[in-house]
Protein backbone atom coordinates (compact mmCIF):
# COMPACT_ATOMS: atom_id res chain seq x y z
CA UNK A 1 0.00 0.00 0.00
CA UNK A 2 1.61 3.26 -1.11
CA UNK A 3 1.75 6.23 1.16
CA UNK A 4 -0.10 8.39 -1.40
CA UNK A 5 -3.08 6.10 -1.32
CA UNK A 6 -3.34 5.93 2.48
CA UNK A 7 -6.61 7.18 3.86
CA UNK A 8 -6.97 9.53 6.81
CA UNK A 9 -8.06 6.60 8.98
CA UNK A 10 -4.95 4.65 8.02
CA UNK A 11 -2.68 7.61 8.77
CA UNK A 12 -4.36 8.04 12.10
CA UNK A 13 -3.87 4.37 12.82
CA UNK A 14 -0.16 4.56 11.93
CA UNK A 15 0.29 7.61 14.16
CA UNK A 16 -1.40 5.82 17.06
CA UNK A 17 0.88 2.83 16.48
CA UNK A 18 3.97 5.07 16.42
CA UNK A 19 2.94 6.66 19.71
CA UNK A 20 2.27 3.26 21.25
CA UNK A 21 5.71 2.14 20.05
CA UNK A 22 7.42 5.10 21.66
CA UNK A 23 5.57 4.58 24.93
CA UNK A 24 6.51 0.89 24.99
CA UNK A 25 10.13 1.85 24.36
CA UNK A 26 9.97 4.33 27.23
CA UNK A 27 8.53 1.65 29.51
CA UNK A 28 11.26 -0.79 28.47
CA UNK A 29 8.64 -3.29 27.25
CA UNK A 30 10.43 -3.87 23.96
CA UNK A 31 12.80 -6.72 23.13
CA UNK A 32 13.64 -5.98 19.48
CA UNK A 33 13.62 -3.22 16.89
CA UNK A 34 13.19 -4.34 13.30
CA UNK A 35 14.73 -2.33 10.48
CA UNK A 36 12.55 -1.41 7.51
CA UNK A 37 14.64 -3.13 4.88
CA UNK A 38 17.10 -5.25 6.83
CA UNK A 39 16.71 -7.72 9.63
CA UNK A 40 18.33 -5.28 12.08
CA UNK A 41 17.67 -6.69 15.49
CA UNK A 42 18.59 -4.85 18.66
CA UNK A 43 18.44 -6.84 21.87
CA UNK A 44 16.65 -4.46 24.20
CA UNK A 45 17.04 -6.81 27.12
CA UNK A 46 20.75 -6.07 27.14
CA UNK A 47 20.04 -2.39 26.93
CA UNK A 48 17.48 -2.54 29.71
CA UNK A 49 19.81 -4.56 31.89
CA UNK A 50 22.61 -2.11 31.13
CA UNK A 51 20.27 0.77 31.89
CA UNK A 52 19.34 -0.88 35.18
CA UNK A 53 22.98 -1.52 36.00
CA UNK A 54 23.84 2.09 35.18
CA UNK A 55 20.87 3.25 37.20
CA UNK A 56 22.03 1.24 40.23
CA UNK A 57 25.61 2.44 39.75
CA UNK A 58 24.35 6.01 39.53
CA UNK A 59 22.33 5.56 42.69
CA UNK A 60 25.39 4.10 44.46
CA UNK A 61 27.57 6.99 43.29
CA UNK A 62 24.95 9.53 44.31
CA UNK A 63 24.80 7.94 47.74
CA UNK A 64 28.61 7.98 47.99
CA UNK A 65 28.61 11.62 46.91
CA UNK A 66 25.95 12.52 49.46
CA UNK A 67 27.95 10.78 52.19
CA UNK A 68 31.14 12.48 51.05
CA UNK A 69 29.41 15.86 50.99
CA UNK A 70 27.98 15.30 54.44
CA UNK A 71 31.41 14.28 55.70
CA UNK A 72 32.99 17.31 54.02
CA UNK A 73 30.35 19.63 55.50
CA UNK A 74 30.91 18.28 59.00
CA UNK A 75 34.70 18.49 58.66
CA UNK A 76 34.65 21.96 57.12
CA UNK A 77 32.44 23.15 59.97
CA UNK A 78 34.73 21.58 62.54
CA UNK A 79 38.14 22.75 61.33
CA UNK A 80 39.24 26.21 62.41
CA UNK A 81 40.81 27.17 59.04
CA UNK A 82 38.79 27.95 55.95
CA UNK A 83 39.36 26.73 52.42
CA UNK A 84 38.19 28.56 49.32
CA UNK A 85 38.15 28.53 45.54
CA UNK A 86 38.04 31.62 43.33
CA UNK A 87 37.30 31.37 39.61
CA UNK A 88 39.27 34.00 37.66
CA UNK A 89 37.31 35.37 34.72
CA UNK A 90 38.90 36.46 31.43
CA UNK A 91 38.16 40.11 32.30
CA UNK A 92 40.12 39.74 35.57
CA UNK A 93 37.07 39.61 37.84
CA UNK A 94 36.98 36.97 40.58
CA UNK A 95 34.05 34.76 41.57
CA UNK A 96 34.03 33.02 44.93
CA UNK A 97 32.93 29.50 43.91
CA UNK A 98 32.92 27.99 47.36
CA UNK A 99 34.26 28.59 50.82
CA UNK A 100 34.03 26.54 54.00
CA UNK A 101 32.07 27.52 57.10
CA UNK A 102 35.05 28.81 59.09
CA UNK A 103 35.18 31.81 56.73
CA UNK A 104 32.15 33.38 58.39
CA UNK A 105 33.44 32.52 61.86
CA UNK A 106 36.83 34.14 61.18
CA UNK A 107 35.76 37.21 59.16
CA UNK A 108 32.21 37.79 60.40
CA UNK A 109 31.11 38.16 56.73
CA UNK A 110 28.77 35.85 54.81
CA UNK A 111 30.52 34.37 51.72
CA UNK A 112 28.41 36.44 49.30
CA UNK A 113 29.61 39.63 51.03
CA UNK A 114 33.23 38.82 50.14
CA UNK A 115 32.64 37.92 46.50
CA UNK A 116 34.82 39.30 43.73
CA UNK A 117 38.40 40.54 43.79
CA UNK A 118 37.31 43.85 45.34
CA UNK A 119 35.36 42.05 48.06
CA UNK A 120 38.41 40.03 48.99
CA UNK A 121 40.79 43.02 49.04
CA UNK A 122 38.32 45.03 51.14
CA UNK A 123 38.71 42.42 53.88
CA UNK A 124 42.42 43.20 54.21
CA UNK A 125 43.56 45.73 56.81
CA UNK A 126 44.49 49.01 54.98
CA UNK A 127 48.06 48.83 56.36
CA UNK A 128 48.50 45.38 54.81
CA UNK A 129 46.85 46.07 51.43
CA UNK A 130 50.23 46.37 49.58
CA UNK A 131 51.28 43.01 51.08
CA UNK A 132 48.03 41.38 49.96
CA UNK A 133 48.36 42.82 46.45
CA UNK A 134 51.86 41.34 46.12
CA UNK A 135 50.39 38.00 47.21
CA UNK A 136 47.76 38.29 44.46
CA UNK A 137 50.33 39.22 41.81
CA UNK A 138 52.43 36.16 42.60
CA UNK A 139 49.35 33.94 42.39
CA UNK A 140 48.21 35.42 39.08
CA UNK A 141 51.68 34.78 37.64
CA UNK A 142 51.12 31.10 38.44
CA UNK A 143 53.24 30.79 41.59
CA UNK A 144 52.11 29.15 44.83
CA UNK A 145 52.25 31.63 47.69
CA UNK A 146 52.01 31.81 51.46
CA UNK A 147 51.37 35.22 53.02
CA UNK A 148 50.58 36.52 56.48
CA UNK A 149 48.45 39.65 56.75
CA UNK A 150 45.82 41.30 58.87
CA UNK A 151 42.14 41.53 58.02
CA UNK A 152 39.41 43.64 59.58
CA UNK A 153 36.39 41.64 60.71
CA UNK A 154 32.86 42.87 60.07
CA UNK A 155 32.69 43.92 63.75
CA UNK A 156 35.89 46.03 63.27
CA UNK A 157 38.23 43.67 65.14
CA UNK A 158 41.59 42.88 63.49
CA UNK A 159 42.65 39.27 62.91
CA UNK A 160 45.91 37.82 61.51
CA UNK A 161 45.63 35.29 58.66
CA UNK A 162 48.16 32.91 57.14
CA UNK A 163 46.97 32.32 53.57
CA UNK A 164 48.35 29.36 51.56
CA UNK A 165 47.17 29.55 47.97
CA UNK A 166 47.66 27.50 44.81
CA UNK A 167 46.75 28.85 41.35
CA UNK A 168 45.58 26.58 38.48
CA UNK A 169 47.40 27.70 35.34
CA UNK A 170 45.84 27.10 31.94
CA UNK A 171 48.41 26.68 29.15
CA UNK A 172 45.89 27.21 26.34
CA UNK A 173 44.67 30.54 27.69
CA UNK A 174 48.03 31.50 29.22
CA UNK A 175 46.48 32.58 32.49
CA UNK A 176 45.27 31.42 35.89
CA UNK A 177 41.72 30.05 35.82
CA UNK A 178 41.28 29.26 39.50
CA UNK A 179 42.88 29.92 42.85
CA UNK A 180 42.49 27.35 45.59
CA UNK A 181 43.54 28.32 49.09
CA UNK A 182 43.33 27.78 52.79
CA UNK A 183 43.51 30.54 55.40
CA UNK A 184 44.47 29.98 58.99
CA UNK A 185 43.66 32.37 61.85
CA UNK A 186 47.06 33.00 63.47
CA UNK A 187 46.01 35.94 65.66
CA UNK A 188 46.78 34.14 68.92
CA UNK A 189 50.24 33.15 67.68
CA UNK A 190 51.07 36.69 66.48
CA UNK A 191 49.82 38.20 69.75
CA UNK A 192 51.96 35.76 71.73
CA UNK A 193 55.00 36.62 69.60
CA UNK A 194 54.40 40.36 70.07
CA UNK A 195 53.98 39.94 73.83
CA UNK A 196 57.18 37.91 73.94
CA UNK A 197 59.08 40.53 71.94
CA UNK A 198 57.81 43.32 74.20
CA UNK A 199 58.73 41.28 77.24
CA UNK A 200 62.23 40.69 75.84
CA UNK A 201 62.64 44.44 75.28
CA UNK A 202 61.40 45.20 78.78
CA UNK A 203 63.79 42.57 80.10
CA UNK A 204 66.67 44.29 78.32
CA UNK A 205 65.67 47.60 79.95
CA UNK A 206 65.47 45.89 83.31
CA UNK A 207 68.89 44.32 82.81
CA UNK A 208 70.28 47.70 81.80
CA UNK A 209 68.77 49.38 84.86
CA UNK A 210 70.04 46.62 87.11
CA UNK A 211 73.50 46.88 85.56
CA UNK A 212 73.46 50.61 86.32
CA UNK A 213 72.49 49.87 89.93
CA UNK A 214 75.28 47.32 90.21
CA UNK A 215 77.83 49.75 88.76
CA UNK A 216 76.65 52.40 91.21
CA UNK A 217 76.90 49.87 94.06
CA UNK A 218 80.37 48.91 92.90
CA UNK A 219 81.44 52.56 92.87
CA UNK A 220 79.97 53.00 96.32
CA UNK A 221 81.89 49.95 97.50
CA UNK A 222 85.12 51.31 96.05
CA UNK A 223 84.49 54.65 97.72
CA UNK A 224 83.82 52.91 101.02
CA UNK A 225 86.99 50.86 100.65
CA UNK A 226 88.94 54.04 99.97
CA UNK A 227 87.28 55.62 102.98
CA UNK A 228 88.14 52.69 105.22
CA UNK A 229 91.73 52.86 104.05
CA UNK A 230 91.64 56.62 104.52
CA UNK A 231 90.32 56.15 108.05
CA UNK A 232 93.20 53.84 108.89
CA UNK A 233 95.79 56.17 107.36
CA UNK A 234 94.19 59.34 108.68
CA UNK A 235 95.03 58.77 112.32
CA UNK A 236 98.64 57.88 111.64
CA UNK A 237 99.29 60.58 109.03
CA UNK A 238 97.45 63.33 110.90
CA UNK A 239 99.28 62.48 114.06
CA UNK A 240 102.61 62.66 112.24
CA UNK A 241 101.75 65.95 110.48
CA UNK A 242 100.11 67.82 113.33
CA UNK A 243 103.37 68.25 115.22
CA UNK A 244 105.50 69.62 112.33
CA UNK A 245 102.63 71.92 111.29
CA UNK A 246 102.50 73.28 114.84
CA UNK A 247 106.24 73.86 114.71
CA UNK A 248 105.95 75.73 111.36
CA UNK A 249 103.16 77.94 112.75
CA UNK A 250 105.19 78.69 115.87
CA UNK A 251 108.32 79.47 113.85
CA UNK A 252 106.38 81.88 111.65
CA UNK A 253 104.99 83.58 114.74
CA UNK A 254 108.46 83.73 116.32
CA UNK A 255 110.01 85.29 113.20
CA UNK A 256 107.25 87.93 113.03
CA UNK A 257 107.89 88.82 116.65
CA UNK A 258 111.70 88.86 116.47
CA UNK A 259 112.02 90.89 113.26
CA UNK A 260 110.63 94.32 114.23
CA UNK A 261 110.87 95.90 110.77
CA UNK A 262 111.07 93.26 108.07
CA UNK A 263 110.83 94.34 104.45
CA UNK A 264 107.52 93.99 102.61
CA UNK A 265 108.43 90.88 100.65
CA UNK A 266 109.64 89.12 103.76
CA UNK A 267 106.36 89.89 105.61
CA UNK A 268 104.31 88.71 102.64
CA UNK A 269 106.11 85.38 102.56
CA UNK A 270 105.62 84.94 106.31
CA UNK A 271 101.87 85.55 105.82
CA UNK A 272 101.79 82.92 103.06
CA UNK A 273 103.62 80.50 105.31
CA UNK A 274 101.13 81.05 108.13
CA UNK A 275 98.09 80.73 105.82
CA UNK A 276 99.36 77.52 104.18
CA UNK A 277 100.19 76.02 107.55
CA UNK A 278 96.67 76.88 108.72
CA UNK A 279 95.09 75.28 105.64
CA UNK A 280 97.21 72.17 106.11
CA UNK A 281 96.16 72.03 109.77
CA UNK A 282 92.49 72.16 108.67
CA UNK A 283 92.97 69.19 106.36
CA UNK A 284 94.71 67.27 109.09
CA UNK A 285 91.86 68.03 111.51
CA UNK A 286 89.24 66.89 108.99
CA UNK A 287 91.11 63.66 108.44
CA UNK A 288 91.36 63.05 112.14
CA UNK A 289 87.70 63.93 112.65
CA UNK A 290 86.55 61.63 109.87
CA UNK A 291 88.69 58.76 111.10
CA UNK A 292 87.60 59.14 114.70
CA UNK A 293 83.97 60.22 114.58
CA UNK A 294 83.45 60.33 118.32
CA UNK A 295 80.06 59.66 119.85
CA UNK A 296 78.20 62.94 120.50
CA UNK A 297 77.74 64.07 124.08
CA UNK A 298 74.29 65.62 123.75
CA UNK A 299 72.81 68.22 126.07
CA UNK A 300 70.32 71.11 125.86
CA UNK A 301 72.07 73.99 124.10
CA UNK A 302 70.79 77.47 123.29
CA UNK A 303 70.59 77.98 119.52
CA UNK A 304 71.99 81.53 119.66
CA UNK A 305 74.96 80.26 121.64
CA UNK A 306 75.60 77.65 118.94
CA UNK A 307 75.56 80.29 116.21
CA UNK A 308 77.71 82.73 118.17
CA UNK A 309 80.22 80.01 118.92
CA UNK A 310 80.40 79.12 115.22
CA UNK A 311 80.83 82.74 114.14
CA UNK A 312 83.57 83.33 116.72
CA UNK A 313 85.68 80.60 115.20
CA UNK A 314 85.16 81.93 111.65
CA UNK A 315 86.85 84.74 109.76
CA UNK A 316 84.63 85.90 106.91
CA UNK A 317 86.38 87.97 104.21
CA UNK A 318 86.33 91.72 104.13
CA UNK A 319 83.58 92.23 101.60
CA UNK A 320 81.16 89.79 103.20
CA UNK A 321 78.26 91.22 105.18
CA UNK A 322 77.21 88.86 107.95
CA UNK A 323 73.73 89.04 109.47
CA UNK A 324 71.95 86.74 111.91
CA UNK A 325 68.20 86.42 112.49
CA UNK A 326 67.24 84.28 115.44
CA UNK A 327 63.65 84.03 116.65
CA UNK A 328 63.21 84.82 120.30
CA UNK A 329 62.16 82.14 122.79
CA UNK A 330 63.44 79.25 120.65
CA UNK A 331 63.54 75.91 122.41
CA UNK A 332 67.05 74.71 123.18
CA UNK A 333 68.46 72.07 120.81
CA UNK A 334 69.41 68.70 122.22
CA UNK A 335 72.85 68.20 120.60
CA UNK A 336 76.61 67.98 121.17
CA UNK A 337 77.40 71.74 121.10
CA UNK A 338 81.00 71.31 119.93
CA UNK A 339 80.05 69.04 117.04
CA UNK A 340 77.18 71.24 115.81
CA UNK A 341 79.32 74.40 116.17
CA UNK A 342 81.91 72.64 114.00
CA UNK A 343 79.19 71.89 111.42
CA UNK A 344 78.07 75.52 111.36
CA UNK A 345 81.70 76.69 111.03
CA UNK A 346 82.10 74.35 108.05
CA UNK A 347 78.98 75.79 106.42
CA UNK A 348 80.06 79.38 107.12
CA UNK A 349 83.52 78.72 105.61
CA UNK A 350 81.98 77.13 102.51
CA UNK A 351 79.60 80.09 102.14
CA UNK A 352 82.47 82.57 102.37
CA UNK A 353 84.56 80.60 99.88
CA UNK A 354 81.67 80.69 97.38
CA UNK A 355 81.73 84.51 97.51
CA UNK A 356 85.35 85.43 96.58
CA UNK A 357 84.15 88.84 95.38
CA UNK A 358 82.08 89.40 98.53
CA UNK A 359 78.34 89.12 99.29
CA UNK A 360 75.79 88.49 102.00
CA UNK A 361 76.06 85.69 104.56
CA UNK A 362 72.82 85.19 106.49
CA UNK A 363 72.36 82.82 109.41
CA UNK A 364 68.83 82.38 110.67
CA UNK A 365 67.13 80.10 113.15
CA UNK A 366 63.47 79.30 113.76
CA UNK A 367 61.22 76.54 115.10
CA UNK A 368 58.70 75.50 112.40
CA UNK A 369 57.35 72.66 114.57
CA UNK A 370 57.34 73.96 118.15
CA UNK A 371 58.93 71.65 120.72
CA UNK A 372 60.09 69.33 117.95
CA UNK A 373 62.76 70.69 115.61
CA UNK A 374 64.97 73.73 115.28
CA UNK A 375 65.87 74.93 111.78
CA UNK A 376 69.17 76.77 111.21
CA UNK A 377 69.76 78.13 107.69
CA UNK A 378 73.11 79.30 106.37
CA UNK A 379 72.60 81.30 103.14
CA UNK A 380 75.04 82.96 100.79
CA UNK A 381 74.79 85.00 97.60
CA UNK A 382 77.69 83.16 95.98
CA UNK A 383 78.22 81.11 92.84
CA UNK A 384 75.71 78.38 93.70
CA UNK A 385 75.97 74.67 92.98
CA UNK A 386 75.22 73.13 89.54
CA UNK A 387 72.18 70.77 89.69
CA UNK A 388 74.28 67.74 88.68
CA UNK A 389 76.47 68.24 91.78
CA UNK A 390 73.65 68.75 94.31
CA UNK A 391 73.24 65.00 94.91
CA UNK A 392 76.96 64.46 95.34
CA UNK A 393 78.12 67.23 97.62
CA UNK A 394 77.56 65.25 100.84
CA UNK A 395 79.53 62.27 99.54
CA UNK A 396 83.01 61.82 100.97
CA UNK A 397 85.93 62.77 98.69
CA UNK A 398 83.68 64.85 96.41
CA UNK A 399 85.00 68.37 95.98
CA UNK A 400 84.96 71.19 93.44
CA UNK A 401 87.54 73.23 95.32
CA UNK A 402 91.06 73.56 93.90
CA UNK A 403 92.40 72.82 97.37
CA UNK A 404 90.46 70.38 99.53
CA UNK A 405 89.89 66.68 99.86
CA UNK A 406 86.08 66.68 99.97
CA UNK A 407 85.46 65.74 103.58
CA UNK A 408 83.92 68.94 105.01
CA UNK A 409 80.26 68.39 104.06
CA UNK A 410 80.53 64.61 104.50
CA UNK A 411 81.71 65.13 108.07
CA UNK A 412 79.00 67.79 108.63
CA UNK A 413 76.29 65.39 107.50
CA UNK A 414 77.64 62.57 109.64
CA UNK A 415 77.80 64.83 112.70
CA UNK A 416 74.28 66.23 112.22
CA UNK A 417 72.83 62.74 111.74
CA UNK A 418 74.75 61.44 114.77
CA UNK A 419 72.97 64.20 116.72
CA UNK A 420 69.49 63.12 115.56
CA UNK A 421 69.15 65.82 112.90
CA UNK A 422 69.49 66.14 109.15
CA UNK A 423 71.05 68.51 106.66
CA UNK A 424 69.69 69.71 103.28
CA UNK A 425 70.76 72.10 100.58
CA UNK A 426 68.92 74.37 98.13
CA UNK A 427 70.92 76.18 95.49
CA UNK A 428 70.60 78.14 92.29
CA UNK A 429 73.60 78.62 90.08
CA UNK A 430 74.78 82.25 90.07
CA UNK A 431 72.40 83.23 92.89
CA UNK A 432 73.67 81.35 95.92
CA UNK A 433 72.99 78.44 98.21
CA UNK A 434 71.17 77.77 101.45
CA UNK A 435 72.18 74.91 103.76
CA UNK A 436 69.43 73.89 106.18
CA UNK A 437 70.25 72.07 109.40
CA UNK A 438 67.39 70.47 111.32
CA UNK A 439 68.15 69.77 114.96
CA UNK A 440 66.08 67.90 117.55
CA UNK A 441 64.61 69.71 120.50
CA UNK A 442 64.09 66.83 122.88
CA UNK A 443 65.91 63.60 123.54
CA UNK A 444 63.17 61.56 121.93
CA UNK A 445 63.54 62.92 118.40
CA UNK B 1 3.90 -18.71 11.77
CA UNK B 2 2.45 -20.94 14.51
CA UNK B 3 -1.27 -20.93 15.10
CA UNK B 4 -3.19 -21.58 18.29
CA UNK B 5 -6.93 -21.60 18.68
CA UNK B 6 -8.88 -20.99 21.91
CA UNK B 7 -11.20 -23.56 23.49
CA UNK B 8 -14.28 -24.55 21.51
CA UNK B 9 -16.26 -25.95 24.47
CA UNK B 10 -19.25 -23.56 24.15
CA UNK B 11 -19.07 -23.09 20.39
CA UNK B 12 -19.31 -19.72 18.57
CA UNK B 13 -22.49 -18.37 17.08
CA UNK B 14 -22.51 -19.02 13.38
CA UNK B 15 -22.81 -15.38 12.36
CA UNK B 16 -19.83 -14.07 14.41
CA UNK B 17 -16.50 -14.44 12.59
CA UNK B 18 -13.42 -15.06 14.85
CA UNK B 19 -10.96 -12.28 15.81
CA UNK B 20 -7.45 -12.93 14.59
CA UNK B 21 -4.72 -11.70 16.87
CA UNK B 22 -1.08 -11.70 15.80
CA UNK B 23 1.57 -11.49 18.51
CA UNK B 24 5.02 -10.68 17.19
CA UNK B 25 7.69 -11.90 19.64
CA UNK B 26 11.47 -12.37 19.82
CA UNK B 27 12.02 -15.92 21.03
CA UNK B 28 11.83 -16.06 24.80
CA UNK B 29 13.15 -12.55 25.48
CA UNK B 30 11.57 -11.25 28.73
CA UNK B 31 8.94 -8.88 27.28
CA UNK B 32 7.99 -11.40 24.58
CA UNK B 33 7.59 -14.18 27.17
CA UNK B 34 5.43 -11.90 29.34
CA UNK B 35 3.18 -10.98 26.42
CA UNK B 36 2.75 -14.63 25.40
CA UNK B 37 1.80 -15.54 28.99
CA UNK B 38 -0.81 -12.75 29.19
CA UNK B 39 -2.33 -13.68 25.87
CA UNK B 40 -2.48 -17.38 26.69
CA UNK B 41 -4.69 -16.60 29.69
CA UNK B 42 -7.45 -15.33 27.37
CA UNK B 43 -9.86 -18.12 26.66
CA UNK B 44 -12.46 -17.44 24.00
CA UNK B 45 -13.83 -19.29 20.96
CA UNK B 46 -13.91 -16.02 19.15
CA UNK B 47 -10.11 -15.46 19.21
CA UNK B 48 -7.59 -17.07 16.95
CA UNK B 49 -4.08 -16.38 18.25
CA UNK B 50 -1.11 -16.35 15.88
CA UNK B 51 2.36 -16.18 17.45
CA UNK B 52 5.03 -14.84 15.07
CA UNK B 53 8.67 -15.20 16.18
CA UNK B 54 10.52 -12.54 14.24
CA UNK B 55 13.86 -14.19 14.97
CA UNK B 56 12.64 -16.90 12.59
CA UNK B 57 10.31 -14.91 10.32
CA UNK B 58 11.11 -11.21 10.34
CA UNK B 59 9.68 -10.71 6.85
CA UNK B 60 6.17 -11.30 8.25
CA UNK B 61 6.87 -8.45 10.67
CA UNK B 62 8.07 -6.16 7.90
CA UNK B 63 4.97 -7.02 5.83
CA UNK B 64 2.81 -6.03 8.80
CA UNK B 65 4.94 -2.88 9.41
CA UNK B 66 5.92 -4.11 12.84
CA UNK B 67 8.98 -2.16 13.97
CA UNK B 68 9.32 -3.27 17.58
CA UNK B 69 8.69 -6.52 19.38
CA UNK B 70 6.47 -7.53 21.15
CA UNK B 71 3.59 -6.10 19.14
CA UNK B 72 0.07 -7.41 19.14
CA UNK B 73 -2.17 -6.78 16.11
CA UNK B 74 -5.86 -7.36 16.60
CA UNK B 75 -7.76 -7.76 13.34
CA UNK B 76 -11.47 -7.27 13.55
CA UNK B 77 -13.73 -7.35 10.53
CA UNK B 78 -14.21 -3.60 10.69
CA UNK B 79 -10.88 -2.42 12.02
CA UNK B 80 -7.38 -3.29 13.09
CA UNK B 81 -5.76 -2.39 16.45
CA UNK B 82 -2.13 -2.48 17.56
CA UNK B 83 -0.79 -2.83 21.12
CA UNK B 84 2.95 -2.45 21.61
CA UNK B 85 4.79 -3.82 24.65
CA UNK B 86 4.59 -6.70 27.09
CA UNK B 87 0.81 -6.44 27.54
CA UNK B 88 1.38 -5.42 31.16
CA UNK B 89 -1.93 -3.64 31.26
CA UNK B 90 -4.50 -6.35 30.69
CA UNK B 91 -7.36 -3.83 30.81
CA UNK B 92 -6.14 -2.15 27.60
CA UNK B 93 -6.00 -5.55 25.94
CA UNK B 94 -9.56 -6.45 26.99
CA UNK B 95 -10.89 -3.07 25.83
CA UNK B 96 -9.24 -3.56 22.46
CA UNK B 97 -10.72 -7.00 22.03
CA UNK B 98 -14.23 -5.86 22.96
CA UNK B 99 -16.98 -8.27 24.22
CA UNK B 100 -15.76 -11.76 23.55
CA UNK B 101 -18.90 -13.60 24.54
CA UNK B 102 -22.11 -13.57 22.48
Amino acid sequence: MGIETESYAQLKQRLARAEATLNALRRGEVDLVIGATEPLVVRFKTLVDEKERLFQELKRQEQALRESEARYRVISELISDYAYSFRIEADGEWTLEWVTGAFERITGYAPEEANGRRGWIDLVHPDHAPLALEHVERLLSGQDDVSEYQIVRKDGESRWLRDHAHPMWDEAQGRVLRIYGAAEDITARVQAETALREYAERLEDMVEARTGELLEAQEQLLREERLALLGQLAGAVAHELRHPLGVITNVAYYLKMKLPSPDEAFSEHLEIMEAEAKAATKIVSDLLEFGRMVQPERAQVGVSDLIDSALEGSTPGENIRVSTRTESDLSPAFVDSQQIAQVLRNLIRNACESMPEGGDLTISADEPMPQETIRIQVSDTGTGIPPENLQKIFKPLFTTKPRGIGLGLAISQKLVEANGGRIEVQSEEGKGSTFVVWLPVSIET
Amino acid sequence: MSKRTGSHSSGPPAEAPPIHVYLFVAGDEPNSAKAKAVLSRLESDRIEIHIVDVLEDYEAAIARRVVVVPTLIIEKPSSSLTIVGSLNDERILLDALGPLEG
